[in-house]
């Protein structure tokens, strides 16, 4: 590349870019005009680079201030996460199993009460069940004793 | 010395271990990079602590296989990258409430000792280029920032961004190309 033909701004975005070739490499180090141009491409992007760094070292608005995570206020979180997923999948399971064991109560209790009650009934019987229809119509003659099945006199 | 790992990564692992030192050290930088990529005060604070948290966390995988400066990058620029994508581009807008001006930008150019003509040149200069890099892609934009702010390599910055250096060239002959043609250098409109 001659000194005449100077880099293109195309050309010179590629150099900054890390793209040139060889030849453009040679042709800038040997061409003032082309490393004047390449200054005036870079100084908005100097003073660009200035403005953020102004800006970077200037007090953050809201205080950065780096402390350490808490390992043991993580790991208590996690536990007590850990254990509130235990109890729901426990609880629920065990809510509902409770709930059937009353149920299971009451209805043994019903029962219970039904024995007794037939119970009660047997014993309150004055003859066995299968004799009752006879005893009734034993009962049922007014001449009859019912307890002794003798004529009353 | 463990076996396999250079003095180089022995030494960017104990610059790890303390990890207060590594705040205090790269914690302007890490901000600077952020709040130039979203341009809100308020998303760079949050984003350049949760860089710290993270590189806390993950402090014991570091193996010093790139320098911690470029670890730490690499944290900031994932992280920006996931806000950019998760916020559709919500922080580049002027509505922003903590948003930065593109003017107020131009003010923070420190004095150069020029005219007040050339001083108010320059910073619509800088106004320019913050404008010109809102419509750059994400990818480009993070290139731009990281050589031309940041002033790192182009290997660093392909360590940091994940892509390949062939790539990071392009994006930046890209960006350099969208900036060139919406900012006119001082004195120079033939641009």
């Amino acid at each position: 590349m001659s000194n005449a033909t100077h880099l293109t701004q195309a050309q010179i975005s590629g150099l900054l870019a890390g793209l040139a070739t060889s030849g453009q490499l040679a042709h800038v180090a040997g061409c003032a005009e082309c490393r004047e141009e390449i200054a005036r491409r870079k100084l908005p992007l100097e003073m660009f680079r200035e403005s953020v760094q102004a800006r970077g070292e200037r007090p953050a608005a809201r205080t950065i201030t780096w402390t350490e995570p808490n390992r043991w206020r993580g790991m208590m979180l996690r536990w007590a996460a850990g254990t509130a997923l235990a109890l729901l999948f426990l609880g629920v399971p065990l809510m509902y199993w409770n709930k059937q064991v009353h149920l299971r109560e009451a209805e043994r209790l019903r029962e219970d009460a039904a024995l007794l009650d037939s119970v009660n009934q047997t014993l309150s019987r004055s003859v066995p069940e299968s004799f009752e229809p006879l005893d009734k119509m034993v009962a049922w003659s007014p001449s009859t004793d019912s307890t002794s099945g003798q004529v009353k006199q | 010395m463990p076996a396999g790992r250079t003095a180089a990564q022995l030494l960017a692992a104990q610059e790890v271990a303390d990890f207060d030192a590594l705040v205090a050290q790269h914690r302007a930088r890490i901000f600077r990079y952020v709040l130039a990529s979203l341009r809100d005060y308020d998303a760079a604070e949050t984003i350049t602590q949760d860089t710290f948290i993270r590189a806390y966390r993950a402090r014991d995988g570091f193996r010093g296989e790139s320098s911690v400066g470029t670890w730490l990058m690499q944290i900031a620029v994932n992280l920006v990258r996931s806000h950019v994508s998760s916020s559709r581009w919500r922080f580049w807008r002027q509505a922003e409430r903590s948003g930065v001006d593109a003017a107020e930008a131009g003010d923070w150019l420190a004095d150069r000792g020029g005219s007040p003509e050339d001083t108010a040149a320059a910073r619509e200069q800088v106004a320019a280029v913050w404008r010109a890099a809102e419509s750059l892609s994400e990818r480009q934009r993070t290139v731009f920032l990281l050589r031309f702010v940041e002033d790192m390599d182009l290997l660093e910055i392909a360590a940091a961004t994940g892509m390949k250096e062939g790539t990071v060239k392009t994006h930046l002959f890209r960006a350099l190309e969208t900036i060139r043609t919406q900012v006119s250098p001082q004195g120079n409109e033939n641009v």
